[in-house]
Protein backbone atom coordinates (compact mmCIF):
# COMPACT_ATOMS: atom_id res chain seq x y z
CA UNK A 1 0.00 0.00 0.00
CA UNK A 2 2.68 2.59 0.93
CA UNK A 3 4.36 1.54 -2.42
CA UNK A 4 1.24 2.02 -4.37
CA UNK A 5 0.70 5.26 -2.54
CA UNK A 6 4.45 6.37 -3.18
CA UNK A 7 4.32 5.65 -6.77
CA UNK A 8 0.94 7.57 -7.09
CA UNK A 9 2.93 10.55 -5.67
CA UNK A 10 5.53 10.44 -7.69
CA UNK A 11 3.41 10.33 -10.83
CA UNK A 12 2.09 13.36 -9.60
CA UNK A 13 5.57 15.41 -9.76
CA UNK A 14 4.85 16.50 -13.67
CA UNK A 15 1.80 17.18 -15.36
CA UNK A 16 0.13 19.35 -18.23
CA UNK A 17 0.14 22.90 -17.35
CA UNK A 18 -1.41 26.17 -19.33
CA UNK A 19 0.49 29.21 -17.94
CA UNK A 20 -1.33 31.94 -18.68
CA UNK A 21 0.78 35.20 -18.97
CA UNK A 22 -0.96 38.73 -18.43
CA UNK A 23 -4.55 39.49 -20.05
CA UNK A 24 -6.22 41.79 -22.32
CA UNK A 25 -6.52 45.65 -22.33
CA UNK A 26 -4.48 47.10 -25.39
CA UNK A 27 -4.80 46.12 -28.52
CA UNK A 28 -2.05 45.39 -30.88
CA UNK A 29 -1.25 48.34 -32.64
CA UNK A 30 0.82 46.14 -34.97
CA UNK A 31 -0.38 42.43 -36.77
CA UNK A 32 0.23 39.57 -33.93
CA UNK A 33 3.08 40.44 -31.28
CA UNK A 34 4.03 43.85 -32.11
CA UNK A 35 2.97 46.31 -29.76
CA UNK B 1 9.89 42.50 -37.35
CA UNK B 2 11.89 41.44 -34.41
CA UNK B 3 10.46 40.82 -31.20
CA UNK B 4 11.03 39.79 -27.58
CA UNK B 5 9.44 39.45 -24.48
CA UNK B 6 10.31 38.10 -20.88
CA UNK B 7 8.63 36.03 -18.69
CA UNK B 8 9.02 36.39 -15.02
CA UNK B 9 10.03 33.11 -13.04
CA UNK B 10 7.44 33.92 -11.11
CA UNK B 11 5.06 33.96 -13.84
CA UNK B 12 6.48 30.45 -14.49
CA UNK B 13 5.71 28.92 -11.55
CA UNK B 14 8.43 26.33 -11.70
CA UNK B 15 10.42 24.15 -14.25
CA UNK B 16 9.06 23.00 -17.56
CA UNK B 17 9.19 21.68 -20.59
CA UNK B 18 7.40 24.02 -23.04
CA UNK B 19 5.93 23.12 -26.39
CA UNK B 20 3.80 25.27 -27.32
CA UNK B 21 2.72 29.19 -27.10
CA UNK B 22 -0.81 31.12 -27.45
CA UNK B 23 -2.19 34.29 -28.49
CA UNK B 24 -5.35 35.64 -27.76
CA UNK B 25 -6.95 37.99 -30.71
CA UNK B 26 -8.21 41.30 -30.05
CA UNK B 27 -11.37 42.22 -31.53
CA UNK B 28 -10.14 44.45 -34.28
CA UNK B 29 -8.62 43.63 -37.54
CA UNK B 30 -8.41 40.23 -39.65
CA UNK B 31 -9.46 37.13 -38.86
CA UNK B 32 -6.03 35.35 -40.28
CA UNK B 33 -2.56 36.81 -40.48
CA UNK B 34 -0.04 34.91 -43.12
CA UNK B 35 3.62 35.57 -42.04
CA UNK B 36 7.04 34.17 -43.85
CA UNK B 37 10.36 32.97 -42.55
CA UNK B 38 9.31 32.54 -39.00
CA UNK B 39 11.55 31.63 -36.58
CA UNK B 40 11.22 31.63 -32.50
CA UNK B 41 13.80 31.14 -29.99
CA UNK B 42 13.36 30.72 -26.54
CA UNK B 43 16.41 31.29 -23.65
CA UNK B 44 17.04 32.65 -20.58
CA UNK B 45 17.37 36.52 -19.24
CA UNK B 46 19.06 37.78 -16.10
CA UNK B 47 16.96 40.75 -15.58
CA UNK B 48 13.71 41.21 -14.70
CA UNK B 49 13.27 44.01 -17.41
CA UNK B 50 14.81 44.19 -20.70
CA UNK B 51 17.66 46.32 -22.35
CA UNK B 52 17.20 47.72 -26.00
CA UNK B 53 19.83 45.61 -28.04
CA UNK B 54 18.06 42.21 -28.46
CA UNK B 55 21.33 40.05 -28.14
CA UNK B 56 22.51 41.51 -24.54
CA UNK B 57 18.94 40.13 -23.09
CA UNK B 58 19.80 36.28 -23.08
CA UNK B 59 22.33 34.87 -20.74
CA UNK B 60 24.97 33.66 -22.64
CA UNK B 61 24.18 29.84 -24.34
CA UNK B 62 20.86 29.72 -23.56
CA UNK B 63 19.60 31.13 -26.83
CA UNK B 64 17.48 28.41 -28.70
CA UNK B 65 15.88 27.93 -32.15
CA UNK B 66 12.51 26.26 -31.15
CA UNK B 67 10.35 27.29 -34.23
CA UNK B 68 11.56 27.64 -37.70
CA UNK B 69 8.94 28.03 -40.87
CA UNK B 70 8.93 29.48 -44.15
CA UNK B 71 5.36 30.35 -43.92
CA UNK B 72 3.32 30.10 -40.76
CA UNK B 73 -0.78 30.89 -41.06
CA UNK B 74 -2.11 32.22 -38.33
CA UNK B 75 -6.55 32.18 -38.06
CA UNK B 76 -8.46 32.95 -35.58
CA UNK B 77 -12.15 34.79 -34.48
CA UNK B 78 -12.30 37.95 -32.19
CA UNK B 79 -10.81 36.36 -28.25
CA UNK B 80 -9.87 33.43 -29.78
CA UNK B 81 -6.77 31.67 -29.14
CA UNK B 82 -4.20 30.37 -31.32
CA UNK B 83 -1.40 28.24 -30.91
CA UNK B 84 1.84 27.48 -31.97
CA UNK B 85 3.48 23.68 -31.19
CA UNK B 86 7.39 24.32 -31.10
CA UNK B 87 9.51 21.98 -33.59
CA UNK B 88 11.23 21.23 -30.57
CA UNK B 89 10.52 21.35 -26.75
CA UNK B 90 12.05 23.75 -24.51
CA UNK B 91 13.21 22.84 -21.34
CA UNK B 92 12.52 25.77 -18.72
CA UNK B 93 14.50 25.71 -15.49
CA UNK B 94 12.67 27.57 -13.59
CA UNK B 95 15.34 29.46 -11.80
CA UNK B 96 16.09 32.49 -14.45
CA UNK B 97 13.09 34.75 -16.15
CA UNK B 98 12.29 33.27 -19.93
CA UNK B 99 13.14 35.13 -23.33
CA UNK B 100 11.15 34.72 -26.15
CA UNK B 101 12.48 35.87 -29.56
CA UNK B 102 9.98 35.89 -32.45
CA UNK B 103 10.93 36.92 -35.94
CA UNK B 104 9.71 36.81 -39.38
CA UNK B 105 10.89 38.65 -42.50
CA UNK B 106 7.64 39.50 -43.87
CA UNK B 107 4.00 38.98 -43.77
CA UNK B 108 0.85 39.25 -46.13
CA UNK B 109 -0.19 43.03 -46.01
CA UNK B 110 -3.54 42.45 -46.57
CA UNK B 111 -4.05 41.03 -43.54
CA UNK B 112 -3.79 42.70 -39.95
CA UNK B 113 -3.81 40.10 -36.86
CA UNK B 114 -4.28 41.67 -34.03
CA UNK B 115 -3.87 40.39 -30.69
CA UNK B 116 -4.22 41.14 -27.05
CA UNK B 117 -1.84 42.51 -24.78
CA UNK B 118 -1.25 44.26 -21.48
CA UNK B 119 1.09 46.55 -19.83
CA UNK B 120 3.08 45.25 -17.19
CA UNK B 121 4.49 48.44 -15.73
CA UNK B 122 8.40 48.10 -16.75
CA UNK B 123 9.76 47.51 -19.46
CA UNK B 124 9.40 43.73 -20.60
CA UNK B 125 9.25 44.02 -24.10
CA UNK B 126 11.70 44.95 -27.57
CA UNK B 127 10.14 45.48 -30.88
CA UNK B 128 11.77 46.43 -34.15
CA UNK B 129 10.28 46.06 -37.47
CA UNK B 130 13.52 45.83 -38.99
CA UNK B 131 14.75 42.10 -38.53
CA UNK B 132 18.28 43.17 -38.98
CA UNK B 133 18.29 45.96 -36.82
CA UNK B 134 20.33 44.85 -33.48
CA UNK B 135 18.72 47.29 -31.43
CA UNK B 136 15.01 47.86 -31.04
CA UNK B 137 12.07 50.04 -29.28
CA UNK B 138 11.67 49.79 -25.56
CA UNK B 139 7.78 48.89 -24.13
CA UNK B 140 6.25 48.30 -21.07
CA UNK B 141 3.43 46.73 -22.94
CA UNK B 142 4.04 43.03 -23.98
CA UNK B 143 2.17 40.41 -25.83
CA UNK B 144 -0.37 38.08 -23.30
CA UNK B 145 0.44 34.71 -23.76
CA UNK B 146 -0.60 30.90 -22.62
CA UNK B 147 2.56 28.86 -22.37
CA UNK B 148 2.20 25.72 -22.37
CA UNK B 149 3.73 22.28 -21.40
CA UNK B 150 4.32 19.65 -18.67
CA UNK B 151 5.51 21.66 -15.38
CA UNK B 152 7.61 20.20 -13.02
CA UNK B 153 7.47 20.00 -9.33
CA UNK B 154 10.84 20.56 -8.07
CA UNK B 155 13.06 18.10 -6.03
CA UNK B 156 12.20 19.81 -2.25
CA UNK B 157 8.81 20.04 -2.89
CA UNK B 158 8.66 16.12 -3.79
CA UNK B 159 11.35 15.09 -0.89
CA UNK B 160 9.08 16.80 1.94
CA UNK B 161 6.38 15.12 0.49
CA UNK B 162 8.14 11.61 0.51
CA UNK B 163 9.64 12.50 3.96
CA UNK B 164 6.47 13.12 5.40
CA UNK B 165 5.04 9.83 4.47
CA UNK B 166 7.82 7.93 5.51
CA UNK B 167 7.50 9.32 8.70
CA UNK B 168 3.62 8.68 9.24
CA UNK B 169 3.94 5.50 8.20
CA UNK B 170 6.52 4.83 10.91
Amino acid sequence: MKALILVSLMAFTAGAADILVGGQGIQSSDPWCGS
Amino acid sequence: MHYQVVVLDSEMGGAMEISSLAWQRALSGSDQGHYFNVDIYMGLCAGDQLGGTFEDNWVPGTKTLVFSADALDLTAGPNEWVSVALDTPYWFNGQQNLLIDLQWASANPSYSFYTWHWDTGVVRSVKATSLGSPSGILSTQMSEMTISGVLVLDQATFGAVKAVFTGAGR
